[in-house]
């Protein structure tokens, strides 16, 4: 499943190179996220790739307390972050090991987490950041 | 920000279309039914109800997603009508009902069909369940995986943003669910009838936060229909018609890869009726202030009050003072969801929201029915896309 298309195989390669990578519009400058064939800002479909720094704030986030579609992926409860780039998209990240609520407006970063089964962004909290 | 351009896509015939009847199954946790036996038994109703021949229906509109419900031509077939002149499957979710019957009433109103059908039926509780559905699609790599997995995650990731920005809190989002309970209460058909307080909703554990499980709608088994057909033939048959006053589809910029994509979209406070909502009351002839009564889609309880504010029934982050003054209750000068909603009739993906609507414009809403009823608001989805509907009493 994150093999990846041609889409979004440069996020996936990423990832497993513990590198959070992006498409950007060579158009209107803009990244973007999910990966897609155009830009969605001005619909250019000319883009490059790209390292960002995981760098950001919590946009939003829920909790999850009961598993709804079979066994949980992590153990219950868990976060599900928003995290708004400073680099503009928005991303998901998973904060299963962080205790307590996340709060909107926390400070970030989001890392790459390698797995052989699934590949994802995790929540860290930015100590001291700028 | 949000303010809509002014298109021609919510006038939907401009009255020229009605809704004459409405047909429902009985809501089950077990239907033990095919699809298709339910779909069936909720089209014959409506025509029924309508007092339409079943050999004058032309046209079907239906939606599902991932291949949960049957395909017109599949009720067609067991509706045995001589012809089809109109098929539409939509594939979409919550977003489609209003919009399906705002294609029913431009093929009317174009001639291209006579007596349109528009149904959903399900197993939603027995067989394919929505709300733990994969939605596929380009942004389902970034979800399942990591146990973003459920549709009510999405909905509940926006109800934290809307309320933090809104100044509103879960005491808002139990007053929604305890205000419709009130109305399902009064509806021999909804399936939570049980009286409910804010305390009792308030004391049960999170599902996801910030939902707990009275903020949820409740999955069934069943199938609802509605036949639009012209407002001049309806005016001959059985029932006062509702007219379709205006109808459309909305999705506001960068609406995302698929159905549970919401990561593009700009603002998670204001959904697809803050796109609409202009375009709706113009084609209308009407401002949100004659709005007698709304039935505003609510899988979940925070989906009511960014509907509420989205379509300017009060201003932005009052929307839970509104509902915990009553107003939107038994009695109230706005009521909002006479069936109980989603909440507590049941989760027939906003279609029997409609048909709550074009109950309540009929003057057929039993004990439930509101004094005013002459100009009814609806709406179908809850984030990124949806539809609306204003209908009007006819004479």
């Amino acid at each position: 499943m994150t093999a990846g298309d041609p889409d979004s195989q440069p996020f996936w390669e990423g990832v497993r190179a513990g590198e959070l990578r992006l498409p950007s519009c060579d158009a209107c400058g803009q990244p973007h996220f999910p990966p897609m064939p155009a830009c969605p800002g001005c619909g250019a479909t000319t883009l490059t790739w790209a390292r960002f720094d995981g760098d950001g704030q919590v946009y939003s986030w829920v909790r999850v307390h009961r598993a709804l579609s079979g066994e949980p992926a992590w153990e219950l409860p868990y976060t599900i972050a928003v995290v708004q780039l400073r680099a503009g998209p928005r991303v998901l990240a998973v904060a299963a090991d962080i205790a307590g609520t996340v709060r909107i407006g926390d400070p970030v970063r989001v890392e790459p987490v390698a797995g052989p089964l699934r590949p994802h962004l995790r929540l860290r909290p930015e100590e001291g950041a700028a | 920000m949000t303010r809509s351009r002014r298109t021609g896509t919510a006038h939907a015939g401009g009255g020229r279309a009605a809704v004459a009847g409405v047909g429902y199954t009985d809501l089950t946790f077990d239907s033990g039914r095919s699809v298709l036996a339910l779909a069936t038994e909720a089209c014959r109703e409506a025509t029924q109800d309508a007092g339409v021949p079943l050999d004058e229906v032309d046209g079907i509109v239906s939606f599902s997603v991932m291949q949960d419900s049957v395909l017109s031509q599949a009720v067609a077939t067991t509706l045995a009508l001589p012809h089809l002149d109109l098929a539409i499957d939509l594939q979409l979710g919550g977003q489609a009902p209003c919009h399906a019957v705002s294609l029913a009433a431009m093929a009317v109103a174009s001639g291209a069909a006579t007596n349109v059908l528009v149904y959903r039926a399900m197993n939603g509780r027995s067989g394919a369940r929505v709300g733990a559905m994969e939605f596929a699609g380009g942004g389902a790599p970034y979800r399942y995986p990591i146990g973003y997995d459920a549709y009510l995650m999405y909905v509940g990731m926006w109800a934290q943003r809307f309320l933090h920005e809104t100044g509103q809190g879960e005491e808002d989002l139990a007053a929604v669910a305890v205000a419709q309970r009130q109305f399902a209460e009064r509806n021999e058909r909804a399936v939570r009838r049980r009286p409910l307080s804010v305390e009792e909703h308030l004391a049960a554990p999170w599902v996801v936060e910030p939902f707990r499980a009275a903020d949820c709608t409740v999955e069934v088994d069943g199938a609802c229909a509605v036949l639009v057909t012209s407002t001049e033939r309806a005016l001959d048959l059985r029932h006062r018609p509702a007219v379709i006053a205006a109808g459309g589809y909305r999705g506001g910029p960068r609406l995302g890869l698929d159905i549970g994509d919401h990561l593009p979209w700009e603002d998670y406070t204001r959904n697809y009726t803050s796109w609409l909502r202009d375009d709706l009351y113009a084609a209308a002839g009407i401002g949100p202030a004659d709005v007698d009564v709304a039935e505003l889609y609510d899988c979940f309880t925070s989906t009511v009050l960014m509907s509420m504010e989205g379509m300017g029934l009060c201003p932005r982050g009052a929307s839970g003072a509104l509902v915990r003054s009553g107003a939107t209750s038994v009695g109230g000068r706005l009521p909002i969801n006479t069936h109980g909603g989603l909440l507590s009739e049941g989760y027939l993906h906003g279609m029997n929201t409609v048909a709550e609507a074009v109950l309540q414009v009929q003057g057929r809403g039993g004990e439930r029915q509101v004094e005013r009823h002459d100009v009814c608001l609806v709406t179908s989805g809850a984030l990124m896309d949806g539809s609306a509907l204003v209908l009007t009493a006819g004479p």
